[in-house]
Formats: C-alpha cells, structure tokens, sequence
C-alpha cells in the first residue's frame, strides 16, 4: 500500500514534467504577449484604441501639440516678465521661442520622444495586423490598416512642422528628420542619419505615399455611407462609430489639404479642402452649427464641424489644472485682455467699441475672466486675464459627445485653406466669399463681415486673425505663422506685434537625439 | 497538463492532513508504549570525547535490538532501560568510532569515552539545501556556520552575524536608512555578478547582487532571513563556487545560503527558552553640527544680514539679526538632534518543546521579537511559530513542518532624521507658551528675488503620519522519506507557502508639504498589498556505491517544480480633514487622475539535476553537477537553459605518505572547481509585450507596446572558477582555509540607450562583461587549548580582496557615462553624484571618477584643478575627469578572538577594512556648497572653522563667501574623495554557562546560559563623515539567557 502511494506520486511526477513545456506557457494577466495581441480582432481593436490614447499624452495632442506648449508660441498665453529671472517658466521661454532653456528642451524633448513612440507603436501595429492570423473581415482590416496609415502621416506632419525646416525646400539635401516606417529598433550606429533621416522633399513623398496608402484603404470607412450615422450628437457604442474621433477618411483629405498647401502646392490643397467643403454646402456629414445654440449648449468646439478630433479622457482634469490655476508661475495658460480685445477681436471694421465686437462674435464668448492671483514680485503687463470655456464642457446627455473631445481639424480650415489659394491666384473676390462664409457662421451681423473689396493684404490679415480665433486650443497657428513666413506675431502680452525670425520657427532637434 | 499537478496537489494537501492527524496520536503514544514495559533496568551514563567533552547527540542502541533507545542530551547524559543485565550498548556519534559497552552488573551509570574516527569524518554532511554533500568527498567552496558558532556572536540579527563569520558576505553600510529596522540590509557575496545601473538609469530593480535564500530547502526572500529567530536556526552554509552553487542553476550566480532549521531529536521532553533584552543608542557622534553662536558667526561672515552697520537702509536685517542675537545671549542653544531619538529597547523571546521516540518526534516552538528602533516610534514585530512532527516506520519517514509567521513595521510621523540635524540651533524647539509653530527660519534675498524657508521639524513630528507595514505568512513543508536499500534513498518534499502584506502610507494634512495646497489635497493616505502564493513539489534519488571499498560514488537526480503567484496594488488618496489619523473613509476622493493600481505575475520554474561524485579511498575527489532549468522568465524561445559544473579536489592527508606528517598535519584538502550559473534577478525580455491603459474609452480597452524585446538577447550567465585550501595543522591548532577565485558574467544584459526617434529610450543587448578576481581566507589558531581544564583561546582573522573590471563595452556605454550632464534633477553636472561613476572597460564598478583637484590656493582662496592631460588651471571642466580612487577596500574582514575559561566564554569580533577611498558628502553639502537658500540650515562645523579667511590661510576649504554672496558652486573634485581605513567594535559577547553548577538542579533548570553582549562599541575611522542620514546608526549592548527545562 505505502509502496502504491509512492509509485502513484512519481507516475504523477513524470507525467508533470514530460509535459512542463507546456506549463512553463504562462500568459502574463496584466499584460499582453504581442503574438497574442495580433491573435484576435478584439485585440486588435484595442491595440488601434491605443494608438490613439498615446495621441492624447500631454505631450502630444493631450497637451503640447494642442493647448498649451505651441499655443504659447504663439502667443496666445501671458506670461510674466521677471519670470526668466525668478524661475524657469516655461511659457515666457516657449513665448520668446527660447529653446535652449532646461525646461523648454525638457518639453520639446518629450513632444519628440512620446512622438517617435507612438510611431514605433503605429508601426508595429502595422506589421502586427499584416502578420496577423485573425479572421478579419476584408472590410475592417482595410479600416484598422487604414487608420494606422493616416495617423502615421498626420503624427509625422507635425513632427515635421514642429522641428522640420524652414522654410520648406524641396531642393534642400539637408536630412532633416526620420520619416519612421519601420518596426525594427535601428541601433544607434554611425551613419544613422544618413541612413534613417530624410531630405525634406524624401519626407514629405514619404509622407503623401502614406496618405496615398490609407486613401485606398479608407474606401470602406462607414462614413462616407450616409446612413451610417457616424457622427452623432450622443456618443454610441461600437468600434465603427463616432467617426469624427477617429482618422476618417475626410480627416485623411483635410491632412492631404494641409500638407499640400504647406509645401506651395496651393491649387491641389484647394481641391483637397473643396471636397470637404462641399460637403458642407450640401449639408451632409459636417454642418455648420446654429449660432444660438453654440451658446446656449456652451459648444465652443462647434461639434458638427470638426472633422477629427481625438477622445482625451483626461480633458477636463488637465484643463482645470491648466487654466483655474492661481498663479501664474505655475504654468497656468490664461489670455491677456489686451491681446485677446484688442489684437485677436477688434478689427472687422471700423468699430471701436471693443464690448460690442466682442458681443457679435461667438466665438469671444468662451473667454471669461480668470481667477488669476499674481504671484509676490511678478510685474505683470496687464490687468485682466481671461480664460476659455472651450474645453470646460459638461454636456447633457442628448449631447455627450462634446465631452471629453479634442478637436484637431475643422471645416473653417478648409475654407480658409481655399480662400488662400484664391488670394495668392489674385482672386480676392472669392477668397473674401469664402472667408465671409466662415463669418456668417460666427458673426450676427453683415457689418463684420471682409468687405468685398479687401486687398490682400487685407484678406491676409483677416485670415490671421481667424485663425487665432477659430481655433483656440487646436495647435495650427503657431504653423500657420511658419507656413506664411510671418514676420511679426501679435505681442501676447500688450496690444501690438513682435518681431518674430527665422531662428524662431526653428525648434531644434533635443540633444538627446543628437548626442546620443 | 496543469490538471495533473492539481491533481498531485490535491494529494500533498491530502498527506498533509494525515500528517496533522498525528498530532493526537503522538501524545498518546509515549504512554501506552511505556505500559508495556515490564521489568526493565535503568541504566544511564555520559557520553564524552577524548578531551572529555560532553557529546551531544550520540546515540545509544541495544545490540539485541539494534534499535536506538535514546539520544545524549546536552550534557553528554542518557537514560535507557534494558531487558537483561547480559546487554551490550552500542553508542555511535558522527566522526567517533562506533564503541560497545558490556553491562555489568550492579553498575547502572556509566561514563563512556568515545574515540575519533578518522574514517568516519567521511559521513559528515554539508548541508546545500536542496542535496546533501559528503563533507571529506566533496570539492566546492562553502562556508558552514553552525549554531554554537551563530550563538557565539550574537542573539538577534541573523544576517549580521553572519557577515561576521564570513568575510565574503558583505552587508552594504547604509548610510541613508542607517540602523532603521524597517530597511532590509543589502547584501552581496563575493562582491556580486552583475553591475547595477540603478543610480544612473533611475532603475527600481532591487539588488540584483542578492544571494539566493534557502530555507529548508525551499526559496525564501531577505525579509523572512532577516526575521528569522536565530535561536531556531541549526546551521547555515554559504555556497560560494560554482561546484557548489552549480544545482541551483539559473539562480545560483549570486551565490546561495542555505539555512536549515532545528530538527526534533528523540529523547525526553526539553523546552528551550531564550530571551534576549537589547538597549540601543543613537551614535550621535558623527554629526559635526554648528551650536547657536557658531551658527550666527557663520551667518554674519556670509553676508546674510548684509551690511550691519546700514542703519538706515538695511533696517530690516539688522532687526532680524539682533533678534537671533538676542536668543544667542540668552543661551539659546538647541540640541535639535536629541529630539526624535530614543534608548530603545529590543527583546525577543523564543520557547521551543521537543522530544518523542524513534517513531515519533514533534518539536513545537514560537517567537517574539520587538525591534525597536532608535528614532522614536520606529519599530518592528514579529511573531511566529511552527510545529514539525515526524513519523517513522522502518525506512520509511514523513514528516511536516508548519511555519507561521507576522511581521508588523511601523515608522512614525518622526520623518527624515536630517531635518532635525539641520534645524537652527538659535531657535527653540517651541515658542515660550509652548505651542510649536511651523515655520523656524526664513529668509529673503530681495537682490536676487530669491527667498527659502526652513521648516519646525517637531511641528511635522507631532502629527499622526505614519507609514505601517505588515504581513502574514504561512508556510507548510512536507516531506518523505525513504531508505529502499542502504545504498538506495528517495525523497520527496512539497512547500505551499502564502504570504500577504498591506502597507499604509498617511501623511497628516496639517503637514508642512500642504502649506498652501487646497483643502481637497491635504494629507494623503497610500495603500499597498500584496499577495504571494506558491507551490513546490520535488523529488530526489540518491544513490551511494562503494566498489571494493575504494571507489566511492554517489549519484543524485532530482527534478523539481515551482509555481508562484504574485499579485500587488496599490491607491492613493487625499483630502483629509485635520484631525482623522488617517481614516480612508474621510478623505476627500482619491488622487486626481490616479486610479487603483494592480499587477498579477505567474512564475513557473522547472528543474532538472544530476549530481555525481566520486572519490577514490577520499584521497583524489571529483564531482560532476548538471542542471537544466526551464522558466517562464527566459521567455517564449527558450525555456531552458544549462548549468554545469566540474571539480576535483585532493586529500592529502590521506596519502600513505602523509601517515608521518600525522602530528603536525591533521587535514589539507586542495580542491578547484569551474562551472556556470545564471542570475534571475535580471529581468529579461525576449517577445514583445503590450500592456493595457489603465481605463477603457468609448471604444473599449486600449493597449501599447510597453516592452519592446531583442528576439536575439542571450541570457547572463556568470562563469566561475574557485581554488582553494583546507587546512588543520599543529594537532588541530591552526585551521586555514584560503581560497582565490575568478568570475566572470559574460555576456551581460545591459539597456543600450537609443536615439528617441527610435521610438524607445533604452534596446537591451547583450554587451561587455564583468569579471571579478578574489581572495578570501580564514585563519584559526589556539593559542591556548587546555581542553581537559577548559582553558582555550583562539584567534582568528579573516580577509577578503576582490577587484572587478569592466570589459568589451567600448564606446557603447558612453551616454550612460554622460547621462548624469543632462540629469533634470541637478541642475549642474558637476553636482550630480552619477559623474563619479563611469562604465569603461579595464576599470572597476566601484571606481571614483572625478576632477583631480590641488587644492585651495592659499593666496585666492581659490581652488585649483587638474586638466586630464595634468596641467593645473583654476576652470573646472567635467570632462576632465579621470579615476581618482576606489571605493572598494583593498582588504576588508574581521578579527577576532574568543577566550573560554571555564564556563566563561568571551568573543570578540573587530571589523577592518583598508585602502577603500569615499565621497565625503558632508563635507561637500554642509561645508562648501552651502547655497544661498540653505543658510536657513545648520551647517557642519567646519564650514566655519576650516575654510579660507585670509591670503596665506592653508586650508582644505574654500572661503565662505565664495559659496554664498558670489553664489558660485563647488563641483564634485577630488578633494571631496577621502581614503575610508576603518576599524570598529562589531560584536562582542560574554556568556556564562551555569549547566556544570550544582545550584542549577534545585531550581529544576537543566540548563542555564546567560550572555552579555556590545555592538559597534566604537568606530575608528580615516574619514570624518556623516553616517546615518536620514535615519542615526546605533550602539546597543544586550543581554541574553538561553534555559532548557
């Protein structure tokens, strides 16, 4: 009997270890073994669904890429003048596009760093869903392919007009920056820039091959179905909807319009930016926002018009903390009253009652006083600070799908995009058509409207002030500017301009990528 | 498959509960087997050695029987009963011949005088935890400490003890944490395998120089050693050489210790007490603060008050000075530092029952320990207990041992001791009507808008933070065990072992850390636990063959299987009202954008090992380990991995031709092994892994890359190569053992940094090496051995010399070597203490890289540099750095001496380390770089009297004002790097054994020891340093008793 028990234990024992190999597969609970992610499709989802959550990190579109860092540099933000003197604050030093103080390159090397990352995501994300042994249908792995590839793009365009040249050279040999397609770690080796980095124009093909890709793989998105309901004003369940916080095939050709238009080739940005404006004036997919209800529905996002925007669950946190602070060396991003009254919204016309501009416009209604404290010995250029509603939404339930959504592209872009092209052809009458159909949309009345007879000039310094106004918190002035090569930015701080050069536009690569 | 070890759990669990059922009917065995009894004689007598030493343990048996009836006490002393008074008792004792004793009648007690076997030496076992070695056969390098010798040194602390008997185990100083209970010691042996990054790269991996821990031949971790009830323990090995580390494969590259518990011995009942009542001191000694008017002194010759003669533009200051004046004249002068520290008591206490026949043994024991700490409310307590019942029928035994044990921490709202170090002596601790305000001290630059504040240290420390750990543990081993033949043995053993742990974080909302911070953010409360589940099963076959009586072989196979399961988490929350001691149910919310944090880990571990030895006649030795180790942390592609080891020693005085060297020579053993062995403390990535993000979105869960693999790595693995000699000369007076060896962990895993648009901030590959080549000896001599009086003295010095060297890194590890220029946390370089460190091949781990430095110039005051081509200049370049020192010592180890007389035994141990060099950081924050903002701190002494004041002044440092109004940095230079020579009182101890006396039986004592005993009674030291920062060093003294019932 005892000898029994012993022969039952080692029988046991030997069957254990002749199948050990097995055991020792132990599949880690709170992670994921990347053959397992690629395994099935819900895996999948949720590894695109993480490529857009590494979108929203502060350092990206969460923050720096969108409301705070390039927002300063252009001017948007206040910021105290015995800052450099007392502390390192950030936004006086991203404000005076000084880039070589230890905060300001800790920030733009994280924008990098988190930048490059989310590509290698991308990437491997990529290769994973070619390789992958799941049952998808043709239709869904165009889309999840598609979406890689577009965003792949979108991320490396403003990589490029963050750190990229200016201005832009097709016929500079310059390797500027790595256009990164590859899942594979290149070792650090000597000649990686030769190899790895790309000329300006070898990244911007690069670049619209990649926008070529997607645009074939996009063809199922259901958003060009007009009864899919993609965008609705309730947020829905399922992977497929919601298609304004997803890279949609519309945002595909507004990125296309953009890139195009950024590298001079005016005429088929235009035609890129049209689709989506005809669109708009068929009243299908985007629409122009009622103006009541902007208000009424403290919709400062202009919801239905925004073509892609990403979902940033930490929206409202990083918002309070961005703008209810209570002083201001503690990187708190409130506009000066001066720049806001008498730079961004006074000059429609001749008007000179600031309160009532202010009043037409609704878009100047999601500034409100700040509850700014200055700090002990900080002399400050101003008295009043405002700060924006915009992103302190707290929607009802009918129209939850303001929450929590940062927008990134909208279809007053386009028609600005458009009404460029007009203006550089010489056609001023339909650049002003244009700019006016924007306004009709923000503005009550005719009398603010860009008379018909406005110069280019006129026309150029209208456009700038809409995008200062359209687009608060959106990250595309600051390019803007880099785009037209502007000379002066308004001040910020008092009303007026300031000199901006050449070595402005030009945030340099982190140390960290190059000493390494 | 995993169904099958379910299945083979189920049964352990099943035995196990057999096991316990015994519990019953052990007790009522002792009984029934007497009735049965009739007519017996008693006989009883003492057992002892040549020298007339009791022997403990020997065991007596009848010849008619050839069973044994009994077991000697501790006293040598044994009672049996006979049958017929025509028996013949048989005593057998490891390493004695075996001697038999005819009754005569009449005659009931005995004294038997039992002679050394020098044949049988070959039977003592070295005990390596998982297999058992033949000590004369076997060919590793080890160090087997027993308890008489653990006992010898001191009473609490297992883990120092045993760096005292060691030299190769080195307890790292920490200076930081000092003698704060709550702080486990950093431990390596031989100085380590691998280098650790943790500094530059910000790594949270802990040690990866630890040893592996094994206890009762199962893993165990630091803490639980560290716990450990010294009085339970019955010898602990420390296997140093591949040959010996060789059968834990993959975790033996550190080394191992492997520690075995008391077993039941048959015989009568004994109940053990011992108790053991510590007092400890803090060593204030090494703080070398200002007092009041020193301070002030320093303060006016720094200009912090301006110029005190402007009356009429620098009022304020004046007002400010004359104030601190006036506290200094009237004698304010507080001594911040006696505050938060204590004398502390510490006791513990142990009770052990033991006893049963040779079918049935029990030993049942429990514990006490409370540590306390010297800085006030700092405390640890742990309680444990186990029961071990064996059960024996014929060849055939089982038995089980269950282990529990609690483990409460706790550290008070005292926080950091440098606080209190650095506190204004002119200011009083509390105000004159006896209220503590928060803030001491501030001060305000309106030239530079530059201002600091110094805060009440007692204001913090009367809150009710509190950082509290516990954890519960329970442990079950089971074994069995079976003689098939007398050549043939099977066992098998299986561990279940659950451990929990919670920790609670509470800092108080009244802090001075939320000065200013919204009511929804004051205080917060952290909570962690943990959750630790595993199971081990294995088996063993050993097998001895003895051909001719010359060829002597044995042969062990053993396969083993473990499973653990890890599970941690963790949440903060804040908001506290003032007043709640930290009741989670008051907080406010938890941290803003924080969410409960929870990890859970599966490691599987399978292990195949054969073990081989051979001996010819003992005098020419040769072992053979192989082991093969499957993990699931080598990764999908590889899942085993091989160890190996080979080695050969030689007895030579076993030789025909030593016979004659016989009274000079009694043992020499040369012995050499070589073999590999891997280090799992370094983690390892070979597939790519994604991690989810910590909530779901409307679009369900999200996932990202979060570990990106090298398909290629290959794992570390250390290479080891040991020599060494074992020695007893001169009729056992010297005992020698020396060994040299080399290792070598090639390749290594090292964490290449890479470009960022690479997407990843670090690649790991397998790049360079580390070898490390090292001497260690022990040396024992009696100069007095009167063992028939009792009279002995002996000495002893142990040493240990190690260097280690980089190698086959080249260039690649440049940007971690400059890594610290571009450290967020320093602002300068040159004040980042990551610059003295430098990965470069042909150079040490250990080197101190810095900018040579000649010195201040007498006429300047200004300090001059040395270029790295050696041209001297007063601008200091990080970059000219060169190896300036080392801080690993030349020779380090312990010597000692222990002095019987009678029943007096003294044992002192001293620690000496030479040729070790140190960054002196007091000397570098508290003496110079005194900034402009610290002035609102007390500064060391020196920062006043030994700096420069004058042209001509020879001093070491600069002058005052140099740091302060021109507000310029001192960088780290070699004049901060000063040698490190120490020699300390470690232990000392003094026991007094009543047993002999005549007075002990009235008492109804068997027994009776009692032990005085010194720790780190004094330190002297080359370097003038501050020890002990955030929490102070201690001296105890303590007093032990030891009674058996």
């Amino acid at each position: 009997m005892k000898n029994m028990k012993i022969y039952i234990l080692s029988f046991l024992f030997a069957l254990a270890c002749t199948a050990c190999n097995d055991w020792l597969d132990v599949d880690p609970k709170d992670k994921v073994l990347e053959e397992k992610q690629y395994s099935t499709e819900d895996y999948i989802n949720s590894a695109l669904n993480g490529l857009y959550r590494q979108m929203v990190s502060t350092n990206l579109y969460g923050g720096q890429l969108s409301q705070t860092s390039v927002e300063a540099m252009a001017h948007y933000y206040v910021y105290s003048s015995a800052a450099a003197s007392i502390s390192s604050d950030v936004i006086y030093q991203l404000s005076k596009w000084s880039y070589t103080s230890d905060r300001a390159k800790a920030k733009l090397l994280n924008v990098w760093k988190d930048g490059y990352s989310t590509l290698l995501n991308i990437n491997n994300y990529i290769r994973g869903v070619n390789e992958s042994p799941a049952l998808l249908s043709k239709e869904h792995k165009n889309l999840l392919l598609g979406e890689a590839y577009a965003l792949r793009a979108y991320l490396h365009f403003d990589l490029f007009r963050l750190y990229g040249p200016y201005p832009y050279d097709a016929n500079s040999a310059d390797k500027v920056l790595p256009y990164n397609r590859s899942a594979d770690i290149t070792m650090n080796h000597d000649g990686y820039e030769e190899n790895i980095y790309s000329t300006p124009k070898e990244y911007i093909e690069l670049l619209l091959k990649d926008i070529e890709e997607a645009k074939g793989l996009l063809q199922d998105d259901p958003i060009l179905d007009p009864a899919s309901e993609s965008i609705t004003n309730v947020l829905q369940e399922g992977f497929y909807k919601n298609r304004n916080r997803r890279m949609n095939y519309y945002a595909l050709k507004g990125l296309e319009a953009r890139v195009l238009q950024y590298i001079g080739r005016d005429t088929e940005a235009a035609a890129a930016a049209k689709v989506i404006t005809d669109l708009v004036e068929a009243n299908q997919v985007f629409y122009w926002m009622n103006k009541s209800n902007v208000v009424r529905q403290n919709n400062y996002i202009f919801f239905s018009e925004v073509i892609f925007g990403i979902n940033n669950s930490n929206f409202r946190s990083n918002g309070t903390s961005w703008y209810l602070g209570e002083t201001i060396t503690k990187e708190i991003y409130v506009m000066n009253e001066d720049n806001l009254m008498k730079n961004i919204f006074n000059g429609y016309d001749n008007e000179t009652s600031v309160e009532e501009l202010a009043n037409k416009d609704i878009r100047a209604k999601q500034w409100g006083f700040s509850n700014l404290v200055p700090d002990n010995g900080i002399v400050f250029p101003s008295v009043s600070y405002y700060v924006s509603s915009k992103y302190k939404v707290v929607a009802d339930e009918a129209y939850n799908a303001v929450n929590d959504f940062q927008p990134l592209m909208r279809v007053s872009e386009m028609y600005y995009i458009q009404a460029e092209t007009a203006m550089k052809a010489g056609n001023t009458a339909n650049a002003v058509a244009l700019i006016n159909k924007v306004l009709v949309n923000r503005v009550g009345t005719d009398q603010y409207y860009l008379s018909t007879s406005a110069t280019a000039v006129e026309i150029r310094a209208a456009l700038t002030k809409e995008y200062y106004r359209e687009f608060f918190g959106e990250g595309q002035v600051w390019f803007y500017h880099k785009r037209i090569q502007s000379t002066s930015i308004f001040s910020g701080r008092v009303e007026g301009t300031e000199d901006v050069t050449k070595s402005d536009y030009i945030v340099p690569i982190p140390d960290e990528e190059k000493n390494i | 498959m995993s169904k099958q070890l379910k299945r083979l759990n189920g049964k352990a669990i099943l035995l196990l509960f057999f096991a316990f059922s015994y519990i019953d009917i052990g007790y009522a065995m002792p009984e029934s087997y007497e009735n049965q009894q009739q007519k017996k004689i008693t006989i009883t007598g003492t057992v002892v050695d040549e020298d007339g030493e009791p022997l403990i343990g020997a065991a007596v048996s009848t010849k008619s029987k050839n069973v044994t009836a009994a077991v000697t006490d501790v006293d040598g002393k044994f009672t049996v009963e006979v049958d017929a008074i025509s028996e013949t008792l048989v005593f057998s004792y490891v390493g004695m011949k075996k001697k038999e004793l005819a009754l005569k009648a009449g005659q009931t007690d005995y004294r038997v005088v039992m002679d050394i076997d020098a044949t049988e030496l070959e039977g003592v076992v070295i005990e390596a935890g998982i297999i058992q070695r033949n000590k004369m056969g076997f060919t590793g390098s080890y160090k087997q400490v027993n308890r008489e010798e653990l006992l010898s040194v001191g009473n609490i602390n297992v883990l120092q003890t045993l760096s005292t008997l060691d030299p190769a185990f080195v307890i790292a100083e920490n200076n930081l944490m000092g003698s704060d209970p709550n702080t486990m010691a950093n431990i390596s042996l031989r100085g380590g395998s691998t280098m650790n990054i943790t500094n530059v790269l910000n790594d949270q991996t802990s040690n990866p120089n630890e040893p592996l821990f094994i206890l009762d031949g199962f893993e165990t971790t630091l803490s639980v050693v560290n716990d450990l009830d010294i009085n339970r323990i019955e010898s602990i090995t420390i296997l140093k050489d591949a040959g010996s580390t060789a059968i834990y494969g993959s975790k033996g590259g550190n080394g191992v210790v492997v520690i075995e518990t008391i077993k039941p011995k048959a015989g009568e009942v004994m109940i053990n007490y011992a108790g053991d009542f510590k007092v400890s001191a803090a060593d204030l000694g090494v703080y070398n603060m200002m007092n009041a008017a020193e301070k002030l002194e320093f303060e006016v010759l720094s200009n912090r008050y301006g110029d005190l003669t402007a009356w009429s533009t620098n009022a304020d200051n004046i007002a400010i000075y004359t104030n601190h004046l006036e506290n200094v004249k009237r004698g304010v002068d507080t001594y911040w530092l006696k505050e938060p520290i204590r004398t502390a008591l510490t006791h513990s206490h142990s009770l052990d029952v033991s006893g049963g026949n040779q079918d049935f043994l029990y030993q049942v024991g429990v514990n006490y320990k409370d540590v306390n700490g010297v800085m006030k409310d700092s405390w640890r307590q742990s309680f444990g207990g186990n029961m071990r019942l064996t059960y024996r029928k014929g060849n055939f035994s089982v038995s089980n041992n269950l282990t529990v044990s609690f483990t409460n921490g706790h550290t008070g709202s005292w926080g950091s001791f440098s606080n209190f170090v650095n506190a204004n002596p002119y200011y009083t601790m509390r105000n004159e009507d006896g209220t503590v305000s928060e803030i001491l001290d501030s001060y305000w630059d309106s030239y530079y808008s530059l201002g600091s504040e110094s805060y009440n240290p007692l204001y913090n420390a009367l809150l009710s933070s509190r950082n509290d750990t516990k954890s519960h543990s329970l442990t079950n081993n089971l074994a069995f065990d079976w003689h098939i033949t007398n050549q043939l043995r099977w066992a098998a053993t299986a561990q279940l072992s659950s451990t929990t742990s919670d920790g609670v974080n509470f800092k108080d909302p009244k802090h001075t850390d939320y000065i200013g911070v919204d009511y929804t953010k004051r205080g917060s409360y952290t909570s962690s636990n943990g959750r630790n589940w595993r199971y081990n099963v294995n088996t063993t076959l050993n097998y001895a063959l003895s051909l001719a009586d010359v060829h002597n072989m044995t042969f062990t196979g053993r396969a083993e299987a473990q499973s653990e399961q890890k599970n941690s988490g963790y949440y903060v929350i804040t908001g506290f009202p003032v007043g709640v001691e930290g009741i989670p149910s008051f907080a406010y919310g938890y941290l803003e954008g924080s969410r409960p944090s929870y990890s859970e880990d599966i490691d599987r571990s399978v292990s195949f090992l054969m073990a081989f030895n051979y001996n010819y006649l003992y005098r020419y030795l040769f072992d053979v380990n192989y082991n093969a180790d499957g993990t699931t942390s080598f990764g999908r592609n590889r899942k085993f991995q091989n160890f190996w080891s080979v080695g050969a020693g030689w007895n030579v005085h076993k030789e025909a031709f030593a016979e004659e060297w016989q009274h000079f020579l009694q043992e020499l053993k040369i012995r050499g092994s070589y073999g590999i062995n891997g280090n799992q403390n370094v983690s390892n990535l070979s597939t790519n892994v994604y991690s989810y993000y910590s909530s779901s979105d409307i679009f369900g869960t999200a996932s990202y890359l979060s570990g990106y693999a090298n398909p290629n790595l290959k794992w570390q693995v250390v290479k080891k190569a040991s020599l060494g000699i074992d020695a007893v000369l001169l009729d056992k007076r010297l005992d020698a053992t020396l060994d040299v060896y080399q290792t070598k962990t090639d390749p290594m895993v090292v964490g290449i940094e890479q470009k960022p648009s690479s997407g990843v901030s670090t690649y790991p590959v397998n790049l360079g090496f580390i070898q490390t080549q090292g001497l260690e000896f022990t040396l024992g001599y009696y100069l007095i051995r009167d063992l028939a009086r009792q009279i002995t003295l002996n000495v002893r010095l142990t040493g240990h010399t190690f260097h280690s060297e980089y190698g086959g890194f080249g260039e690649a590890l440049e940007n971690l070597n400059n890594a610290f220029k571009s450290d967020d946390n320093y602002s300068d370089a040159a004040l980042n203490p990551n610059s003295l460190v430098r990965f470069q091949d042909g150079n040490s781990p250990t080197a101190l890289w810095a900018v040579r430095s000649l010195g201040i110039d007498p006429a300047t005051g200004r300090e001059v540099f040395l270029t790295k081509g050696g041209a001297p200049t007063t601008t200091f370049s990080i970059d000219d750095r060169v190896k300036v020192a080392d801080s690993n010592p030349d020779l380090r180890g312990v010597v000692g001496f222990s002095l019987r007389y009678k029943k007096v035994l003294a044992n002192f141990n001293f620690r000496y380390s030479l040729g070790g060099y140190k960054f002196n950081s007091a000397l570098f924050n508290k003496v110079e770089n005194i900034s402009i903002s610290n002035i609102v701190y007390n500064q060391d002494k020196r920062a006043l009297y030994d700096r420069w004041k004058e042209p001509g002044d020879v001093t070491q440092f600069k002058g005052i004002a140099e740091n302060l109004v021109v507000n310029t940095v001192t960088q780290m230079s070699s004049r901060f790097i000063q040698r490190d020579n120490y020699f300390t009182a470690e232990s000392g101890k003094i026991s007094w054994d009543f047993s002999k006396d005549k007075w002990l039986k009235s008492t109804g004592l068997k027994d009776l020891r009692v032990s005085l005993s010194m720790s780190d009674l004094f330190r002297l030291s080359t370097i003038r340093e501050e020890r002990g920062t955030d929490y102070p060093f201690e001296r105890s003294v303590s007093m032990g008793i030891s009674a058996r019932f």
